[in-house]
């Protein structure tokens, strides 16, 4: 209760972001040059990006791990047992031809913040057309999104952060608060001081191996929570079905209860 | 704020410039440890601005922190602008420079997208982009800057600009300017500042043609009505082509330019204004001469539509955007899925500012429902309501089944002036839920959740007062503003509420009636069995059951209900399980500790305050116990207390405290295991709505936002109490629907009152012979047994009035008479009203007699009052009279008494003449039939024949009891019960003003949402004339009572009531007793001030301490503001100090506490934000206060919080020594009566407030002040001593029986009736020692030594007898009622026969 995720999240720029697709359209596997332009529009970044020495980061290969090609054992549950795997072992996988090899480059490089970017980017690429056009994803996209290319995402930020970020990870995180976003936006750190403000985007946020676990990656919560519901609640993460369309709003009394109630 | 913000790591923290907070902060060192964090966090996470961090003065202080820019300059918003330039590098290219100023931030995002790509792209010219959103300006330091940027620009730019005093800075800053400018571009905006256009040779004012001027037309009609201005000028764009024919070419070619710029502006995104600054730059601007830009014509988008985040495009048509929404592949919707229309704001659109937005419909989505989000482009949003909301099939429903406004605004007529008919009459055809939510606008998102204020005042005028208007409910803040880019966004939490709750309402129109659960709530304080169920001048649960009967009657599932209402108080009152009657009222749930934390979100926050659950209120340490009753799907709830009325220590020091645990299991029981498809609670009024929060915009913290949860609220609400109804549906989301107060009648005269007035009888008939002494004699006798010699001077024995001229004796006599009369015509409620039942016809009479009474000059056609015209008959003027009256002459007494009897039976026999057999109003047909055949005359002509004022002015006659018709059909036309089940069904509720039926009639009939009025509207021309007569006779009595020497300082108390029934008289006398004059804008919004001089005012302007309630505070800060002002203005004068008190004083205090003069001259204080009241009231209640001292502590340590108009965004500042410094001058407290319903005794408000003895205490010379109580009750206002006063209400109320009796019939009720009034009464004795003796005594007789009676309330009510006996024993213990031993002995033995009766040992 004390908690309020009050500010918004991520990406300020969907103008742009839109302009940049709308360019990359013109000139196809344009995405890098959507990236420039998005980097000149943050002109007051500071911190954040300092710490990109790989070495701190630690993904050493661990060729004796077992191969992470989709199995069984991707749920929640790998997050916890936490087998050091290789960025360069987690097979690229797509149901829908989106080119994961360059955000794994830059997992590989340590380059977070552009990561992080470039995660967006392959997620409105991967929710469809209405979404590269409209140039965000509306929470509903979520469940058409393969779970190859959930998890592919998921399995890419868990071996470059040694199973720190990810988007397993922050449902394991979410789940432990009750589904409660204040809590859990406390608990990753995107909220700062008494009244728990979120944190300006792109600057406050910790892109480095040493932000709180569930740090990263980010995902906007300009257009409320649903969004990261939905990504939350996908089937690649979640081995019940997802519960959507308004699961928690309806429950046998007609009054409104947490989802959490009723498990 | 200061208050809080005392020390950090237990050193003083220090407020900028001022010394004054400074002592404050070193006296207040020991802060609570709160304070700091705040402090800490502000720092942390505020906004993230370079704050002036290290000071001037060095020293002892290290760390300074100027609390005053934490907002900055305490102004509402401290973004600074700033942030918000855009240099280019010029690289070799022209260089233009822009300025905006706008009042929709959503502009910001745009131009700065627009002016980047101007910078990307173009080779020849590059922008520079400096912009301020309009209450920036307000702040001196953004204000300097921005004239220095007009200064040097090229092209200005303002839009929507209908705030009178940033309009005036505007044109301050940017008429010198326009000479230089190439290009002065203002879109709709005041006319002031449309002057300002300047394009070429175009200007708004000669934009002629031929004949008729379009553009001259408009700027007449803005000036005229001030609204649709926006819609317009639409108009006008469309209509301009054809104007345009009609000019020399060149200027057709500005006004084109004007016109396409206006286009662009309208379009919005980015790409228009991009090119709306191309091509104004290549036609103006002498740099950018001879270039092409080749600018796109305006892209231009439908003024009226329908929109969804992932639609195509925009609709223009209902069934066109359902074909696509049908078809939609992501979301599949239930066959019955509610459906809510939302109304939207185009420029947000436009310019891509959707975020929030996208984050409603998406919200309201993932929960199940449909949605059709409307918007419109213009300031009318009934509009698309036509348009869009009803079946498109064309069956005339409505297909939406709720409307959620998110665009804050009223529905028609945005920010300059709404029309609430027009809204309504839209609504009221749609009849569905109307949620008006609203978005940050002035304030950043981190600005919003660090101020204690919640919601910028000027945004509450605009856009939770006005909506209200409209029928408005649930003002939820659900989308910030981004500090960085302007941008709106969703406040996630505030979304999943406000869509939680929208579809809620929906439901209810969905759900059958047989399974629809209800919670009725009813109250219960000060906490004890005796006073469950309490709610001012109604009969609850006589109400309840009516309401229970009429619910079966529609349908609804309430199961085996009592078979009368007595059985339905013991079901609550009684635990059905206990063998003896006992303290408990019957466990309708217990809930574990476990299941509790589970439920309760917040359960963990209230551990700070009261520990661990269960804890030991509603509970019996295990479990949390939630009291009351269910019948069938009706749960019948006894709402818990605040918890801590008991506990001085609590009283005293809590700021602001939580709910007990206690408290809010109750509501989570409502809401998650009850499962209430919507509360009632029953009647005014409760302490949700007074939890600790913000004033108004809650955030996800703020308690009463947390404990209503879900659940949509329907709130009976007394008529009567505009401004407490508004805190309700402002803080508790409440659907209020409005009942009627009970019917008034006179107080007529009982006992030895009533012997009183025979013998004056037979004195006027005898006065001039031999027996008159004696008969006058007589008559003081009786005066004196009646106590009547402390309002009458009296002789001192027989011999005086033997040696008496006819004259004196007349003049003592009428001094009685007049008293007499004073107590007879008082009105006053007679019993309890019961829901759903009208007043008969004869119990109108009274009510209408006073409608009569009054002049309404405003009213068309203007009616003049009864009075007036039965005095004009006989060639006399009624003011005369009053004053003749009011003077005791014998003669004007006695022939004001005849005007009031042939007012009475006029109205009387009126009423007759509409009355039905069975007493009701109707047609009454033998009336109906010999008027038709010509035979019967008027009836108040019947009543008037054969009276001296049987001339009286027919046409006036009946222009008056046409009124009263309309009058007495309203009365008894009300809407309390199908209000409700209308609401019930999901249907709209229709608003309608709150106050005092008498003074406006508007407020009739009843069942309708209550809503208070304009704040900026007040106060009014007639209150701003009727202040100064009750200021006059208020100096002019304490003058006399002086020895010819006005007071210095006057102590006033300003109540949100009040000031809503009178249009604000109380805060215009304020006004007047400074001496200067609140004037209204051009847009009659009264935000201006004129200092009277001396020479007009002929008297000294006399200091004042201003004490506003907490509801006033939340009601009217722009008014505190606007008195701050005031007051700091008379302080400014620089006059000859006897002729200015508030100078003299503020001058004295400047030297004194080492601080400016404007700063000494603080005046206006009230409670800190989120608190309410003194706490007196609760102590005295609760009897748990030691002794006046720790009264007096109280009302000091809550009320010292000031408002200072130089830093309005800080709110209420702890400023204790400035307000004890000011108290220490005041000679006057006074406060005023604003309706005869509620009078000094019939509630705890009035000496809660009163400051009286605390005055004393404060003075050098410890002197009492005097103390006044204005009545503008009726149409001969009276300013009375408190004593007087006090006196008058103890006669017509506690001690006559008319009025006791009235309260016995309902029983249960009654009693706790009585017993409240006597420990009001002695509250006053607690705060102003005003209190006689003689009134305990009578009291006393009355209630305890009649056993008769005694016993009566013993049966009715032994809980409320038990206190009742209690307040007497109190009452002497406390030396308040000197009682006689055999008093004493009486009560304590009934004291004990009470015990036993509730004990249950017979």
């Amino acid at each position: 209760m004390s908690l309020v995720a009050a500010s918004l999240a991520a990406p300020q720029a969907p103008g742009l972001a839109a302009q940049s697709r709308r360019q990359q359209q013109q000139q196809p596997r344009g995405r890098a040059a959507a990236l420039v332009v998005r980097a000149a529009d943050a002109p007051k970044l500071s911190g954040g990006l300092t710490t990109t020495n790989s070495s701190l980061l630690g993904p050493k290969p661990n060729l004796g791990s077992p191969s992470l090609g989709g199995g069984p054992s991707l749920g929640p549950k790998l997050s916890t047992g936490r087998p050091q795997v290789s960025l360069d072992d987690v097979p690229l996988k797509s149901g829908v031809e989106v080119d994961y090899s360059k955000l794994r480059d830059l997992l590989k490089e340590g380059k977070w913040r552009e990561a992080e970017d470039e995660t967006r980017e392959v997620l409105i690429q991967a929710a469809g057309k209405g979404a590269v056009k409209r140039g965000w994803v509306y929470f509903s996209e979520i469940k058409f999104i393969p779970v190859d290319d959930m998890r592919t995402l998921d399995e890419l930020w868990k071996a470059a952060s040694g199973g720190k970020f990810g988007y397993s990870v922050q449902r394991e995180i979410w789940l432990q608060n009750r589904k409660q976003w204040p809590k859990f936006f406390k608990a990753i750190d995107w909220v700062v001081g008494e009244n728990n403000v979120y944190r300006k985007w792109p600057a406050e946020f910790n892109y480095s191996a040493d932000a709180p676990k569930g740090h990263l990656p980010l995902t906007n919560a300009l257009r409320g929570t649903r969004l990261f519901e939905a990504i939350m609640e996908h089937e690649a993460y979640n081995k019940t079905a997802p519960t959507m369309g308004g699961s928690s709003g309806s429950s046998s009394n007609g009054a409104s209860q947490p989802g959490w109630l009723n498990k | 704020m200061q208050g809080q913000a005392q020390s950090i790591a237990g050193r003083p923290v220090v407020a900028g410039s001022s010394s004054t907070a400074r002592l404050q902060g070193r006296r207040n060192a020991a802060a609570a440890p709160q304070a700091t964090r705040k402090v800490t966090s502000m720092v942390a996470a505020g906004p993230r601005l370079p704050k002036p961090i290290g000071g001037d003065s060095g020293g002892d202080e290290p760390l300074r922190i100027s609390l005053g820019e934490g907002m900055m300059g305490g102004g509402f918003t401290n973004v600074d602008p700033e942030s918000r330039r855009v240099v280019p590098e010029a690289n070799g290219r022209t260089k233009l420079k822009v300025v905006y100023v706008v009042l929709e931030a959503q502009y910001q995002a745009s131009l700065s997208a627009a002016v980047n790509k101007i910078n990307t792209h173009r080779k020849e010219v590059c922008v520079e982009l400096a912009g301020y959103l309009l209450e920036e300006l307000r702040d001196a330091k953004n204000f300097e800057k921005f004239k220095k940027d007009v200064a040097s620009a090229n092209i200005f730019i303002g839009s929507l600009i209908f705030i009178e005093e940033l309009a005036d800075k505007i044109v301050e800053a940017v008429g010198p300017a326009r000479e230089t400018l190439d290009a002065c571009l203002i879109f709709p905006s005041m006319p002031a500042v449309m002057k300002l256009n300047k394009l070429g040779s175009f200007s708004m004012s000669q934009l002629g043609g031929g004949g008729k001027s379009a553009i001259g037309e408009f700027m007449k009609n803005m000036r005229q009505q001030n609204d649709n201005f926006e819609e317009q000028l639409l108009k006008l764009v469309r209509t301009l082509p054809k104007v345009l024919k009609y000019l020399p070419s060149d200027k057709a070619q500005d006004a084109r330019n004007y016109v396409n710029s206006l286009q662009y502006w309208l379009g919005g995104n980015d790409e228009n204004l991009e090119n709306l600054i191309l091509n104004i730059a290549q036609s103006y601007s002498p740099a950018c001469k001879g270039i092409d830009f080749a600018p796109a014509e305006p892209e231009l988008f439908p003024d009226v539509g329908l929109w969804h985040p992932l639609a195509p495009h925009m609709y223009e048509d209902l069934k066109e955007y359902l074909n696509w929404y049908d078809t939609r592949k992501d979301v599949k919707f239930e066959k019955d899925a509610p459906v809510i229309g939302l109304v939207l704001q185009r420029s947000h659109l436009v310019t891509g500012d959707h975020g929030h937005y996208d984050g409603v419909v998406a919200e309201l989505e993932a929960r199940g429902a449909k949605v059709v989000p409307v918007f419109a482009g213009g300031l009318d949003f009934s509009a698309p309501v036509k348009k869009f909301f009803y079946d498109p099939l064309g069956s005339g429903r409505a297909f939406v089944n709720c409307v959620v406004s998110l665009t804050g605004f009223a529905l028609v007529g945005g920010p300059a002036r709404q029309d609430a008919p027009k809204a309504v009459e839209a609504l009221k055809s749609l009849n569905v839920p109307y949620l008006v939510s609203l978005p940050l606008v002035f304030q950043t998102t981190e600005e919003w959740l660090d101020s204690e204020l919640g919601v910028h005042p000027v945004q509450v005028a605009l856009q939770v007062a006005l909506p209200e208007l409209d029928g408005g409910i649930e003002p939820i803040v659900f989308a910030g503003r981004d500090s960085n880019t302007g941008k709106s966004h969703s406040l996630p939490d505030r979304i999943d509420s406000l869509c939680s709750r929208a579809i809620n309402w929906a439901k209810l129109a969905k759900k059958e009636k047989r399974e629809k659960k209800l919670a009725i709530t009813v109250f219960s304080f000060p906490p004890d069995k005796g006073n469950v169920g309490t709610a001012a001048y109604l009969n609850v649960f006589g109400s309840i059951y009516r309401v229970l009967k009429d619910l079966r009657a529609d349908g609804y599932n309430v199961g085996d209900l009592p078979a009368n209402e007595e059985g339905l108080i013991k079901s609550v009152l009684t635990q059905a399980e206990a063998k003896f009657n006992s303290a408990d009222l019957n466990i309708a749930y217990k809930m574990s500790v476990d299941e509790y934390q589970k439920l309760c979100p917040y359960a963990e926050a209230l551990e700070e305050n009261w520990g661990k659950p269960p804890g030991n209120l509603n509970s019996n340490g295990q479990e949390l116990l939630i009291y009351g009753k269910q019948f069938g799907n009706v749960f019948i709830g006894v709402q818990p207390t605040f918890g801590y009325e008991g506990d001085p220590m609590r009283l005293l020091f809590s700021k602001s405290a939580s709910p007990h645990h206690g408290f809010a299991a109750y509501y989570t029981y409502l809401e998650k295991i009850f499962g209430a498809d919507a509360v009632l609670h029953f009647g005014t009024h409760g302490s949700l709505e007074f939890m600790p929060g913000k004033q108004v915009g809650m955030s996800g913290v703020c308690y009463p936002d947390s404990l209503i949860g879900t659940i949509p609220n329907l709130y009976y609400y007394a008529a009567n109490n505009p401004s407490e109804a508004t805190i309700a549906k402002r803080r508790s989301y409440a659907n209020t629907i409005s009942y009627l107060t009970p019917p008034a009648e006179n107080a007529g005269l009982y006992k030895g009152l009533k012997e009183l007035k025979e013998l004056i009888s037979s004195y006027q008939s005898m006065r001039d012979s031999g027996r008159a002494v004696a008969i006058c004699a007589t008559i003081i006798e009786t005066a004196r047994q009646c106590n009547l010699d402390k309002d009458v001077k009296l002789p001192e024995d027989d011999e005086a009035v033997k040696n008496m001229s006819i004259d004196e004796r007349d003049a003592i006599v009428g001094g009685v008479y007049r008293k007499l009369m004073e107590i007879e015509s008082r009105l006053l409620p007679c019993g309890l009203h019961v829901v759903g039942c009208p007043p008969t016809a004869e119990e109108a009479v009274a009510t209408l007699v006073n409608i009569a009474e009054l002049d309404r000059p405003d009213n068309n056609p203007p009616i003049r009052g009864l009075p007036g015209l039965l005095a004009a008959a006989i060639g006399r003027d009624i003011e005369e009279i009053y004053a003749g009256n009011n003077k005791g002459v014998l003669a004007d007494v006695d022939l004001l008494q005849q005007i009031t009897e042939a007012c009475r039976s006029s109205v009387r026999e009126f009423v007759k003449d509409r009355t039905g057999f069975d007493g009701r109003i109707g047609t009454n047909w033998l009336a109906q039939l010999s008027k038709s055949l010509g035979l019967s005359v008027e009836p108040w002509v019947r009543a008037l024949q054969g009276t001296q004022f049987a001339s009286a002015d027919r046409q006036e006659l009946i222009t008056l009891f046409t009124y009263l018709e309309f009058c007495l059909n309203q009365v008894v036309r009300d809407n309390e019960l199908g209000a409700l089940r209308e609401a019930l069904e999901g249907k709209y509720t229709e608003p309608g003003p709150g106050g005092d039926p008498i003074r406006n009639p508007g407020v009739l009939p009843t069942g309708k949402n209550i809503h208070a009025l304009d704040p900026q509207s007040i106060p009014t021309a007639a209150a701003l004339k009727n202040a100064r007569v009750v200021v006059d006779r208020l100096l002019e009595r304490q003058k006399d009572e002086m020895g010819g020497k006005y007071p210095e300082s006057i102590a006033v108390v300003l109540w949100g009531t009040d000031n809503i029934k009178t249009y604000g008289e109380s805060l215009a006398q304020v006004c007047m007793m400074v001496g200067v004059k609140p004037v209204p804008d051009a847009l009659g919004r009264v935000n201006k001030l004129e200092v009277i001089p001396l020479e007009e005012l002929g008297r000294p302007r006399i200091d004042v301490v201003v004490n506003c309630s907490g509801v006033f505070r939340d009601l009217f800060v722009n008014q505190m503001n606007l008195l701050d002002r005031a007051i700091k203005l008379a302080a400014e004068q620089d006059e000859p100090l006897e002729m200015n008190f508030v100078r003299k004083h503020a001058l004295e205090q400047a030297e004194e506490l080492g601080v400016s003069v404007r700063d000494a001259a603080t005046r206006v204080f009230s409670n800190a934000s989120g608190s309410y009241s003194s706490n007196v009231n609760l102590a005295v209640e609760n009897s748990s206060w030691s002794d006046e001292q720790q009264l007096q502590e109280m009302y000091l340590s809550r009320k010292s919080f000031a408002f200072n108009s130089d830093r309005p965004g800080a709110g209420g500042e702890m400023n204790r020594d400035v307000f004890t410094a000011a108290m220490k001058t005041v000679d006057v407290t006074f406060q005023n009566l604003d309706s005869s319903e509620i009078s000094l005794t019939d509630v705890s408000h009035y000496f809660d407030s009163d400051p009286t003895k605390l005055v004393a205490g404060l003075r050098d010379d410890g002197k009492m002040p005097s103390a006044f109580i204005a009545d503008t009750t009726t149409a001969n206002a009276q300013v009375r001593s408190l004593g007087e006063t006090v006196r008058l209400d103890a006669r017509t109320k506690l001690l006559n029986p008319k009025w006791y009796e009235g309260m016995l019939s309902s029983g249960y009720e009654g009693v706790r009736e009585i017993q409240k009034r006597l420990t009001n009464t002695m509250g006053w004795s607690a705060t102003s020692g005003m209190v006689d003796n003689w009134v305990y005594d009578e009291a006393n007789a009355t209630f305890i030594e009649d056993p008769e009676m005694a016993q009566r309330l013993m049966d009715a009510n032994p809980n409320s007898f038990r206190k009742l006996v209690a307040t007497f024993l109190e009452a002497n213990g406390r030396g308040y009622w000197d009682a006689k031993p055999e008093q004493l002995e009486r009560l304590r033995q009934m004291y004990m026969d009470v015990e036993d009766k509730i004990e249950g040992v017979e």
